[in-house]
């Protein structure tokens, strides 16, 4: 007979997805899934529109990276009607996108990743979240947090029209050039921005990495997982968040594939289970073992770990540095440590800040020829960039007037999602004993389902909300204990 | 004192837009003298950098509590975690952004915030439409809206 403990969201407004644990009757961790809540129509729902709507109804589907995906959009519209965009489009589609993930990965940090570290993960819950983190750290530290995400914010509103709701890129290219004026106030924000995003680097290495109680954490097999990575890097093999090739490294760090965006189907399968509504992506050529690591395993993991480890650098010379101390530090490649996935989405955060700064002092950025008009006959086509969280393709296919007949995304949660599984019961494993839970250990096990900086909202197509928890622990089908955490 | 009412949620999924249809139509109705309207996906940090300078903000979201589709609910405090957007996964919910608000920007923040809720009936499904009961509901929340403005 197996116990169940379940992390799930109080309502299914409140994130879509639960944890189930499941305990034998030693109360020793026998499984752990992650589940997630269907939305539907979403297929129907875009299939009958025109293809250039795509990148404006897109964003919608998420409001937490509605930057990547209007990104994603217009990358696939242009590729449905074959379209080369002109070079300042390019460009400020990829200082767009630098500005997102900075915007992301700092606001990641500093609300959700950093307070498990400062106050720390055994602080009362109450303190573990961005104003525990300002009463250990400081009210500037906050004020700077706040400025610089506020900062990130305003580049994407400049460039895409609006903060929030992107619509200015569109197929063919943008919909509007940038101003010199403009230009100024990018350049000026993102270089405070690379200051600041250099100044959380050295907090995280000073003050996180070096704090004994954080050891085990950083560098124990235990929290570990030896997966595939992907991630897109440019044509010198450097990270890229906008274009390139995706690359793909077995755990021994040897590179096994490397493909354009139309090749994604060759390369990537999903694995339909009969406890999610959330497939689980694999490596089609590795194959599918199921829920397992190792070399043999077709399980792959994406977002910012990944993206350094598939890559041979950083494109800007801090965040190089930084890459390179990153490696040192653990004496190998790629790096499995799970909890890394903090320290990668820093040093990604200074890389996007510098690449914002090199492209608006880029001349080219000021070119009015923002648009190529399409002409040929839509028909079908891939966009791919990397969204904070990780790849994300969309691909869709057009009549010959431009009319969608069919919709698929892979999202960067859901590539996670077999690795998220993996992690969730590694960890588990390791902190239940005789089927004890706490507080303490809820919060632990949230910090393996929290490295990934998971978005459940658009892996199902659906809307984002606070990823509210609720544990139980089940004993012969019966709830004994039930623990609660709000969404933050 | 101008009023900064906020329309939460997204157009795309059926009466989760509620908050958003209703804030249009709030701009629409009542004069410009009187409030800035402003929509957003969910109301995490984003929204200092909107409420500053600010009296009263007016928050509008889709809800659900169990009661009829299209019941207007309006909460303060507490309440506040019972909304669909009010918070995100990857920041802080409304509680916490404002209290952080008042910890790094003391004197700037609104004096009061009011949540008014729209119980929704729909959430899973796409559509650009909202319910019946609940498109009916909108003629309340202006009211209600308007009944906060008149009763300062």
């Amino acid at each position: 007979m197996t116990k169940t403990i379940t992390i799930s969201p109080i309502t299914r407004l409140e994130g879509h997805g639960k944890i189930d644990i499941l305990l034998d009757d030693r109360g020793q961790v026998q499984d752990a899934y992650l589940q997630v809540v269907e939305l539907r129509g979403f297929e129907n729902f875009c299939v009958g529109r025109p293809v250039e709507e795509l990148p404006r109804i897109m964003p919608k589907i998420c409001g937490v990276c509605p930057g990547a995906h209007h990104m994603a959009s217009a990358k696939a519209c242009d590729a449905v009607y074959g379209v080369t965009i002109p070079g300042a489009a390019k460009k400020l589609r990829e200082l767009y996108l630098c500005a997102h993930l900075a915007h992301s990965h700092l606001l990641h940090f500093f609300a959700l990743a950093a307070p498990d570290f400062i106050p720390g993960s055994a602080a009362p819950k109450a303190e573990r979240n961005l104003l525990g983190l300002i009463k250990t750290a400081g009210l500037d530290l906050g004020r700077e947090v706040l400025r610089h995400r506020g900062y990130a914010q305003k580049i994407q509103g400049i460039i895409a029209g609006h903060p929030i709701h992107p619509v200015a890129a569109l197929a063919g290219g943008m919909a509007k050039p940038i101003t010199g004026e403009e230009r100024g106030e990018i350049e000026s924000m993102a270089r405070s921005l690379a200051r600041f995003a250099a100044q959380a680097l050295d907090i995280f290495e000073s003050k996180i990495l070096v704090d004994p109680q954080n050891t085990d954490l950083f560098h124990d097999e235990a929290f570990a997982l030896n997966t595939h990575y992907a991630g897109l890097v440019d044509e010198q093999g450097r990270v890229n968040f906008y274009d390139g090739t995706v690359r793909v490294v077995d755990p021994a760090g040897e590179q096994v594939a490397e493909f354009s965006a139309d090749g994604y189907l060759d390369h990537l399968a999903e694995k339909v289970v009969p406890w999610s509504y959330l497939k689980l992506p694999y490596l089609k050529n590795v194959g599918w073992q199921g829920l397992t690591d190792g070399p043999a395993s077709g399980v792959f993991r994406v977002n910012a770990l990944a993206r350094l480890n598939v890559a041979d650098g950083m494109a800007t010379p801090n965040a190089q540095s930084a890459y390179e101390r990153f490696f040192v530090h653990f004496g190998h490649r790629p790096v499995h440590q799970t909890m890394a996935y903090h320290w990668a989405r820093l040093i990604e955060c200074l890389y996007a800040a510098e690449r914002v700064v090199e492209l608006a002092v880029d001349e080219e950025v000021l070119d009015t020829h923002v648009r190529t008009v399409p002409s040929n006959t839509p028909k079908e086509g891939v966009g791919v960039v990397e969204a904070p969280r990780g790849t994300l393709y969309h691909h869709y296919r057009t009549d010959a007037r431009g009319i969608v007949t069919a919709v698929n995304l892979i999202v960067a949660t859901a590539q996670n999602n077999a690795a998220i599984n993996l992690s969730v019961k590694n960890t588990a494993k390791i902190l239940i004993d005789g089927g004890e839970i706490s507080d303490d250990l809820l919060n632990r096990v949230e910090m393996a389902f929290r490295a990934y900086d998971p978005c459940l909202a658009c892996a199902t197509h659906a809307l984002p909300g606070k990823m509210a928890l609720e544990l139980t622990l089940y004993q012969h089908g019966k709830p004994l204990h039930r623990l609660r955490r709000d969404g933050t | 004192m101008k009023t900064l009412v906020v329309g939460i949620g997204s157009t795309i999924l059926t009466d989760d837009g509620v908050g958003v249809v209703a804030a249009r139509e709030i701009q629409r109705q009542l004069s410009a003298d009187r409030i800035d309207v402003l929509e957003l996906g969910t109301a995490g940090i984003a929204l200092l950098d909107y409420i500053g300078g600010y009296q009263r903000v007016i928050l509008l979201d889709a809800m659900v509590t169990g009661a009829p589709p299209g019941t207007v609910h309006q909460l303060t405090g507490e309440a506040f975690t019972k909304s669909a957007h009010l918070g995100s996964a990857h920041e802080a919910d409304l509680p916490t952004v404002l209290a952080l608000g008042q910890r790094l920007f003391p004197g700037k923040m609104p004096h009061e915030v009011v949540v008014i809720g729209i119980e929704a009936q729909e959430l899973t499904e796409f559509s650009e439409t909202l319910t019946p009961a609940v498109a009916a509901a909108l003629p309340a929340v202006v009211s209600a809206v308007e009944s906060l403005l008149d009763g300062c």
